[in-house]
């Protein structure tokens, strides 16, 4: 009796002292250099003035409902305003959705949301989201995360520098962040293809979204499992097999 | 049809319906190093070439391999970019693989010399035979092969549990269930890799071990674990555990045929314990690791143990490499490191910590009292249990001893170096987590560890990685 309090004891310290060291010291960002991708952060594009900056994308599911995009922001305390436009194309004039932000309100290197009410015929629709702040000053600029080279096959990619002068357009590198004025002043358009970083999220309907979801599966792949019948059939039989696995394991556990 | 071949064939289907599962939601070339062995085995296969350094830098990879690379968004969905052409930047730098792959992912080309072949070997004959076929088909085709392997292992799980614990079906159907159940063996081993032969070849040198000491001691169960010993060594360093696993199966034996005293037994096993520990860091410091053994390579580099080991940068990368262990045994999928969610991985940790400690009471409870009279397991089962027991630290040493080598985290290490011991591991897990049921509630045993790993599962693929594969 008395070696059963103390398993019941220590195994109470265990739990305690994880949970306290979860709740004092724990840090979910200690695993993010295994999640963290470089991919999209070799390169970051300047804001200011008239620039912008351009990506295509093509939208895989319907209900798009939620574009993320990363940035590096310089703005301590400014009202610059940053302006999204949503367009069916990058030339196009119409825009689908269009967000004005205030600068100051952009977290570097966290994702930056667009929330817009679904567009429920989004699935293999192409879509562009164009960037462009109002920044009237160097030091309040910002930055948009982007690849060094093509990695999204879908779509790319344009940056258009900015071309009317500016106040403190001489100004030299700011502390811990030289790259601003380099940038600024070395790369007036990119030739080469390049993606910025993005995520997409949706909010389809239930059933055009699995639709989809089997149509996807089934993409590119050989034989059976290039028909979206097949993920549906097996889905069944995995049902079945685990309802039988339990009769047996109460069975089993019972004798 | 016997009670017991109806329930092994139930969870074989369950394995291989599983293991299409997999297979079908990882797109090809996702899973780790599986382009590497691809081509590797594409050379000797269909190029009838040995895949040296020369061959791969005048051997033209398949000309579909970048076109399937692009059609399945791999470079996208891994986070890693090739190197590319300045003047068509949508082309690769050239045709060669070694230009295209391997430099995204240290470490990912199979050079004879340097890489054991054994698994490539076997795997060449299907290579040839499929020549024809397009790219994806042939690498699918190969995953099938895997996954026959896998359904090889699950049954070895069954009959191992059931010579260690004849007459009771809950640890047969608890060991399996586990292996069929746990994610990332089966994401893992339904991929073109050596892993999957490995971990064959040593659960069949574990059952061999277990039949050794439940059923007598014959000639053919010592040829059987024999033969398994020596392929798997062979096949990959990761299997290299199983050579001290062999000297306490060989020690704990005769402890027990010539009645060695418990202090002459635990001094031995000590000694074999620090030996290990010592031997396997040396041959991360004057070798490129346990490949040398594997591929008889001499030994070349010198020995530097003056580095400090326990300073705070030591202590970092030994935290940190544990905890990427930890999470990649659970869920960090592919080349891809898909992770399952964070916050979920708190409640893993703190699961597998009472589990542990349920491991810790069945160890103290039913292994420690060697010899005594009032004790539940037969002499037999103790032995093959403390010999387990033995397997599992020794492939935590030679998992860890690189990283404290090295001082490095270049080794990872991956959970699928961890693979080779699942038999032992979900055998002592499984005991671990029975430790914790009440008596009054012992019917329920199987039913909440099924529960459990199903919901696992179904979270892991339904909720993580789907969405992130095909969203």
């Amino acid at each position: 009796m008395r070696k059963k309090h103390w398993s019941i004891i220590i195994l109470l310290l265990i739990i305690a002292s994880g949970s306290v060291y979860q709740l004092l010291w724990g840090r979910i960002s200690n695993f993010d250099t295994v999640y963290y991708s470089p991919l999209y952060s070799t390169d970051i594009y300047f804001l200011a003035g008239d620039a912008q900056i351009t990506q295509e994308f093509e939208a895989e599911y319907p209900g798009l409902s939620r574009i993320e995009l990363y940035f590096e922001n310089q703005a301590n305390n400014n009202s610059n305003e940053v302006v999204f436009h949503l367009k069916q194309q990058c030339d196009a004039a119409e825009d689908i959705e269009t967000f004005t932000v205030k600068q100051v309100s952009i977290v570097s290197k966290q994702a930056f949301p667009l929330t817009f009410s679904p567009l429920d015929d989004s699935a293999g629709r192409r879509y562009c989201i164009v960037v462009e702040s109002k920044s009237g000053e160097v030091d309040s600029s910002l930055g948009v995360y982007a690849s060094g080279v093509d990695t999204y096959p879908r779509g790319s990619a344009t940056y258009k520098s900015n071309t009317i002068a500016l106040p403190n357009s001489s100004a030299v590198a700011l502390t811990n962040q030289i790259w601003l004025p380099i940038v600024q002043k070395t790369q007036p358009v990119v030739q080469h293809p390049f993606d910025i970083g993005f995520k997409l999220y949706y909010n389809g309907k239930t059933g055009a979204t699995l639709q989809t979801l089997l149509r996807q599966l089934a993409a590119y792949k050989p034989g059976p499992l290039g028909q979206p019948m097949f993920y549906i059939f097996l889905l069944l039989l995995y049902g079945g097999l685990i309802a039988i696995l339990w009769v047996v394991i109460l069975k089993v556990q019972k004798n | 049809m016997s009670h017991n071949f109806k329930f092994l064939a139930l969870l074989v289907s369950l394995t291989l319906v599983r293991g299409l599962i997999y297979i079908a939601i990882f797109p090809p070339w996702l899973a780790p190093d599986e382009p590497a062995h691809f081509e590797a085995i594409r050379l000797m296969g269909q190029e009838g070439v040995w895949p040296t350094q020369a061959i791969y830098l005048t051997t033209p990879m398949h000309p579909d391999m970048h076109t399937s690379f692009q059609s399945f968004q791999i470079w996208q969905l891994s986070g890693y970019a090739p190197p590319q052409d300045a003047l068509n930047p949508h082309e690769p730098v050239n045709n060669l693989f070694i230009y295209y792959y391997p430099p995204t992912s240290t470490g990912s080309l199979i050079i004879a010399g340097n890489y054991p072949l054994v698994y490539h070997v076997l795997m060449a004959p299907l290579s040839a035979l499929v020549k024809n076929f397009p790219l994806v088909q042939q690498l699918y085709l190969m995953r099938l092969v895997s996954l026959l392997f896998t359904t090889l292992t699950v049954i070895l799980g069954w009959f191992f549990a059931q010579t260690i614990f004849p007459g009771n079906k809950v640890y047969a159907f608890g060991l399996t269930i586990f292996l069929i159940f746990l994610p990332m063996n089966l994401h893992v081993n339904t991929s073109v890799n050596s892993d999957v032969f490995v971990v064959f070849l040593v659960s069949l040198y574990f059952f061999g071990l277990a039949k050794l000491f439940c059923e007598g001691v014959s000639l053919s169960k010592i040829g059987l674990t024999a033969v398994a010993l020596g392929l798997a060594i062979m096949t990959k360093p990761t299997a290299l555990f199983i050579i001290p696993t062999t000297f306490v199966a060989l020690i704990v034996y005769l402890a027990r045929r010539f009645y060695w005293k418990p202090l002459l037994l635990t001094g031995l096993l000590v000694i074999i314990i620090v030996l290990t520990f010592s031997g396997s860091v040396v041959l991360f410091q004057v070798t490129e690791g346990g490949r040398a053994i594997s591929t008889l390579q001499s030994f070349s580099q010198p020995l530097n143990l003056q580095k400090n080991y326990f300073g705070p940068s030591s202590w970092a990368i030994y935290l940190h490499t544990i905890r990427w262990g930890f999470l990649s045994f659970w869920g960090l999928f592919g080349w891809a490191n898909i992770p399952i969610l964070r916050t979920g991985m708190r409640v893993v940790w703190l699961i597998c910590l009472v589990i542990g400690f349920g491991g810790l009471l069945f160890i103290k409870k039913y292994i420690l009292p060697m010899g005594q009279s009032q004790r539940t397991l037969s002499s037999n089962q103790q032995d093959i249990l403390l010999v387990l027991l033995f397997s599992l630290i020794f492939i935590l040493i030679s998992m860890y001893t690189p990283i404290i080598a090295t001082q490095s985290t270049h080794w990872g290490p991956p959970s699928r170096y961890f693979f080779p011991a699942l038999l032992p591991f979900s055998l002592y897990f499984f005991l671990g987590y029975q430790q914790l049921i009440p008596a009054r509630f012992y019917s329920l045993t199987l039913p909440i560890w099924l529960a459990a790993l199903l919901l696992f599962d179904t979270f892991a693929w339904g909720y993580v990685l789907i969405p992130r594969l095909y969203g």
